[in-house]
């Protein structure tokens, strides 16, 4: 039976070793080729590490100066489908349409687009999740992502931001402090995921992967004073918006920092990404009034102007070229303390031509304006500043009163911290510790962000002397008077600036910006607040009819804190100044507001038009105004009449020519009083003789109009 | 019929065909250990230990099969081959459908259609040895064969399991080489086989399957379908380089890119992680295997051992090539084990048998 066929079989089975070596070889001679021949192998397995998912990992939370939970991470169910392995028939699609109520139409169109791993719904409540876990659809997976909540809703939204539905910070303290908080984020192969659970995996504990935490200068409960006293100010005045800070001028820290609108970052997802920005740090807005605040501070610093010089307004108008600036109604004499307790615009001018264009944007340059102040805020603003070489004589007219210039609330309150404080500036803070995940100890130590070295922009001397003039202000006949309080001082600054029409070009009459920025207690500043609203409607629109209340409600609450119990003053009926207005014949009263109504429009011309540095412009810089006169070319056009300074009134009201800076005389013979006055064009008035004692305007004050005379005392008893 | 093992069996005991087993049994184990070690903490993962527990079981049936004589199973071959057949049958009755095919039995412990591979070998050799093909009688001497062969694969094929149906059709030609059948035969066998493929394809595969022989031919049409696995084994493999990456240092295969790797793409883990080294070490011992399995049975006296010892080679053969030849993107993904290294108890123990049976014929080599 064996003997034929086996041994055939016997010669097959050799001739099948070959066979099968051949087979073997083939293989072999494969693995070569991929193993060794090609590294494409190699090179794309590194590249599929890298394309595997990336889980964003936990994010540290966000807490308030007292450790209240801004913001924290929780972990939220998100719907995914492979659409390879999801089998797209009618009724599975319909099904799973139901479970996330979603319309299934769209949803077919949404997977028939992808063909990878495609997240269908996205933070879903746990009862969608449980309805799609009961369908047990194949190619459908619930990865549990790490979600942002807000406990706090809109409570200081604009200021935190908000983090991307991937976990990336992406406004405010979520951006600005994005790489600390993110921690490191986990990948995950697709096919890993596609088995579900891969959080579950060993490999990516959450927590191993957390970001760090971060605590800010914010106090929720000012922070919550602030945005409900906000809201309830733009309702009443109808303003489009608005924004309240609250800084602590010692430390810079900012306490609070109050949007309108705001936006909850819970619902960010729902949120136009615009109204997520924070305007106080990313818009740069004209001032207005406030400006001035800083023009005196930086004259006094400079000693260009001195604290008991005063101005001649004279008729409230000032001729720049091309332009007339006007002051609400004409107020006189001013000394600075009065220049800022009206918020006259002339006598602003006169000041900041004393002071000259370059010491001018330096010193606005020293309180902060023109560059971001270095919070570190994500997008922050430098504001507006065009450099001084390119001001022409109106600019740097309109500079001196706030417009022209756009300066960030941020940077308002900063500098005002300047004044209220010590006369240093300190970068403003709102992050004050942060907290490293340490997975050894359960909680890490905070440690504190180390605040940046102060500058000396103005002597303490300086500061307090120009707080002194902002407390009156604050009084019954400033500007400011709104912002009063009870049983202790105030000193603030109000400012009123038409917003620019940018269709047209112009400066609107109807849509303003209305500022306070104030310091409380004036002797003793705890709290600077900073309060504006963004185009309040009706006849009440300015900064000291609808901010300065807000201020004084917010830094009446917020002192609290301080240990300071005070409450908005009332506020008195009657605020004009009756004495002041009657001793001074003025315009009817609806013509000076058709002037003012219309006082921007020629402004915008006249610096568009190609206008020469003329003899307006202001004069060399100097440091004392002893050497103005020298200094100061005199060129007088109408012959001058000795005049008492009070008795201007009587004049008719004339243009004002080129300023005169009144010498200082005293001390001088009558002869060299003489030369002097003639090189100035100056009309003399001379009583007595011997050295001079006595004059009259004093010295340094600044006369705009053609009444040029000087009355001078002279005694040989002197010396 | 002797259920001992005579001293003279002893002593042709074939230590070098046991040899080669043994170390393929250990390699298969340290790699399998590295597959399922993703994601285990400490100690062995179940896969591991079950797969132990299971050479433990086979170990004992091999040395079972090694008492009785060979030839017994000639006379048994037709009742354990409508055994396997009956249980086939079960499964299509009682079975659960897993990954779309209906082939395992007792709660996936057991599937029929890697005995009935062995069943039907049993029953071919002893068809061909009782009456040889005569070259003169043309077609009608395949008859016979056909009618035994058809049988098992019908039942897989109506399992769904198309890759172990075709592996048992392979098994069945080995055959065909070592005996004599006329030109005409070779003809119509390869008429039938086309006609067969078209007929296949047009009505016998589902959609994903030919889907999977599509992405075959363009593995990367569409990189996350059924060309998944293709195209990440052959990533896998191409990461091992000359060397691998070391003993459980495979990042494809320890961040399970590759879902079935502890079971048909096991050849994957050991590329990446020994490299060629280990790719050709591992071929070696297969090759070594199965050509000592070929000199069995043209060194056995006796026509039945012989045809026998080839249609085991057959059992080792198919699914060893097939299995790398799949692994290295050289034919289409179709669930085949590799024998001896892929996760399963009854392809293991189906190997194991084969393993049991050569051994048998071979140390009986004298005995006549």
């Amino acid at each position: 039976m064996r003997s034929v066929e086996l041994g055939g079989a016997g010669r097959r089975v050799a001739s099948m070793r070959w066979v099968v070596l051949a087979f073997f070889l083939v293989l072999s001679a494969r693995a070569a080729h991929l193993t060794v021949v090609t590294e494409r192998g190699e090179l794309r397995a590194q590249g599929q590490l890298e394309s595997a998912l990336t889980l964003p990992a936990t994010r540290g939370v966000i807490v308030d100066r007292n450790g209240i939970e801004l913001a924290l991470s929780v972990r939220a169910p998100s719907i995914y489908v492979l659409p390879r392995e999801f089998d797209a028939s009618r009724a599975n699609v319909i099904q799973l349409a139901k479970a996330l109520g979603h319309r299934a139409s769209a949803l077919r169109k949404r997977l028939s687009k992808r063909d990878r791993f495609t997240f269908i719904a996205r933070w879903v409540g746990e009862d969608i999740a449980a309805r799609v876990e009961a369908l047990d659809l194949p190619g459908v997976g619930i990865v549990m992502e790490p979600r942002r909540a807000y406990p706090a809703d809109e409570l200081a939204s604009s200021l935190l931001g908000f983090s991307n539905i991937d976990g990336q910070g992406a406004r405010g303290i979520e951006q600005m402090e994005d790489s600390w908080l993110r921690g490191k984020p986990v990948r995950v192969s697709v096919q890993r995921d596609a088995k579900g659970r891969l959080l579950t995996d060993k490999r990516v504990e959450p927590e191993m992967t957390s970001g760090g935490d971060v605590a800010l200068t914010i106090d929720m409960t000012m922070q919550a004073e602030a945005e409900t006293a906000l809201r309830a100010a733009v309702e009443k005045t109808g303003a489009i918006g608005g924004c309240v800070i609250t800084l602590d001028p010692a430390t810079g820290e900012i306490l609070a920092l109050a949007e309108a609108p705001g936006f909850n970052p819970n619902l960010f997802r729902e949120t136009p990404y615009e109204l997520t920005r924070s305007a106080a740090f990313q818009d740069a807005v004209e001032p207005g009034s406030v400006m001035k605040a800083f023009l005196i501070a930086a004259a006094l610093e400079t000693g260009t102007i001195h604290p008991r010089q005063r101005f001649d307004t004279g008729d409230g108008t000032i001729d720049i070229p091309g332009k007339k600036i006007r002051d609400h109604r004409p107020y006189g004499v001013l000394d600075p303390a009065g220049t800022l307790q009206h918020s006259s615009n002339v006598a602003s001018v006169m000041i900041a031509q004393l002071l000259g264009p370059e010491a001018h944007d330096d010193a606005l340059r020293a309180f902060g304006f023109g560059s971001t102040t270095g919070s570190g805020f994500p997008s922050e603003s430098n504001g507006l500043m065009r450099p001084w070489q390119d001001w022409k004589a109106i600019d740097h007219a309109t500079v001196a009163f706030g417009q022209g210039i756009g300066v960030t609330s941020v940077q308002l309150a900063s500098a005002m911290a300047v004044l209220a404080g010590d006369g240093q500036w300190r970068t403003p803070r709102i992050v004050s510790a942060r907290r490293r995940t340490d997975h050894a100890a359960k909680q890490a130590e905070w440690q504190r962000v180390s605040p940046p070295a102060p500058r000396r922009v103005v002597s303490e001397e300086t500061a307090d002397r120009v707080m002194k003039m902002l407390e009156s202000v604050v009084s019954a006949e400033g500007t400011g008077r709104k912002a009063a309080l009870e049983g202790l001082a105030v000193a603030g600054k109000t400012g009123t600036a038409q917003k620019l029409d940018r269709e047209r070009g112009v400066y609107s009459k109807t849509r303003y910006t209305a500022w306070f920025m104030g310091a409380a207690p004036a002797n003793d500043p705890k709290l600077v607040v900073v309060a504006m609203l963004d185009e309040p409607k009706g006849l009440a629109h300015g900064g000291g009819d609808v901010a300065a209340p807000l201020f004084a409600r917010v830094a009446a609450g917020q002192l609290a804190h301080v240990g300071i119990f005070t409450r908005p003053a009332p506020i008195p009926a009657q605020p004009r100044s009756v004495q002041l207005a009657a001793e001074k014949p003025e315009p009817a009263k609806t013509k000076a507001k058709m002037i003012e109504k219309t006082k921007s429009a020629p402004a915008r011309e006249a610096s568009a038009a190609p206008v020469q540095r003329v003899a307006m412009n202001p004069p060399p810089r100097v440091r004392s105004v002893d050497a103005l006169p020298k200094a100061q070319p005199a060129t007088p056009k109408k012959s001058a009449r000795k005049v008492q300074p009070d008795a201007q009134t009587k004049l008719p009201h004339v243009s004002a020519g080129p300023p005169l800076f009144v010498p200082d005389f005293r001390g001088e013979t009558v002869a060299s009083v003489r030369a002097m006055a003639a090189r100035e064009k100056i009309q003399l008035e001379v009583r007595g003789e011997g050295l001079a004692i006595e004059q009259q305007p004093a010295p340094g004050t600044i006369v705009v109009h053609s009444r040029r005379n000087v009355w001078v005392a002279f005694s040989s008893e002197a010396r | 019929m002797s259920m001992s093992i005579d001293r003279r069996s002893l002593q042709y005991f074939d230590w070098v065909f046991l040899g080669i087993a043994a170390a393929l049994v250990f390699f298969a184990f340290v790699n399998l250990a590295s597959a399922t070690n993703a994601g285990v903490e400490g100690g062995m993962s179940d896969i591991v230990r079950r797969q132990a527990l299971m050479v433990g079981i086979c170990s004992v049936v091999l040395v079972i099969i090694l008492m009785i004589d060979y030839r017994h199973f000639e006379r048994f071959a037709p009742l354990l081959y409508l055994g396997s057949l009956a249980l086939l049958a079960a499964t299509l009755v009682i079975a659960p459908e897993t990954r779309g095919a209906r082939a395992w039995l007792f709660e996936g412990r057991v599937q029929p259609s890697e005995y009935a591979k062995i069943t039907l070998v049993l029953m071919m050799a002893r068809h061909f040895h009782r009456s040889p093909p005569d070259p003169s009688t043309g077609l009608r001497q395949l008859v016979k064969p056909i009618l035994i062969a058809a049988p098992p694969v019908a039942l897989i094929l109506a399992q769904k399991d198309m890759g172990v149906a075709l592996l048992t059709l392979l098994v069945a030609l080995t055959f065909l080489p070592f005996v004599r059948i006329s030109a005409r035969a070779w003809g119509g066998l390869a008429a039938a086989g086309v006609g067969a493929m078209t007929a296949l394809w047009a009505y016998g595969l589902r959609p994903y399957q030919q889907q999977r022989i599509l992405d075959f031919l363009d593995p990367e049409r569409d990189p996350l379908s059924s060309g998944y696995q293709a195209m990440q084994s052959r990533i896998a493999v191409g990461a091992g380089g000359l060397f691998g990456r070391g003993w459980m240092e495979g990042t494809q295969t320890q961040l399970r890119f590759l879902p079935t790797q502890h079971t048909d793409f096991i050849f994957s883990v050991l590329a990446e992680e020994w490299g060629f080294i280990g790719c050709i070490i591992v071929l070696s011992l297969f090759l070594a295997m199965l050509l000592w399995g070929l000199w069995i049975a043209s060194s056995s006296k006796d026509g039945f051992g012989a045809m026998l010892a080839v249609g085991l080679v057959g059992t080792l053969f198919w699914p060893a090539v097939i299995n790398v030849a799949m692994v290295l993107g050289l034919a289409p993904v179709i669930g085949v084990p590799l024998p001896l290294f892929s996760y399963g108890g009854s392809a293991m123990l189906a190997a194991f048998i084969s393993l049991g049976l050569l051994l048998n014929i071979s140390m009986r080599r004298y005995l006549f």
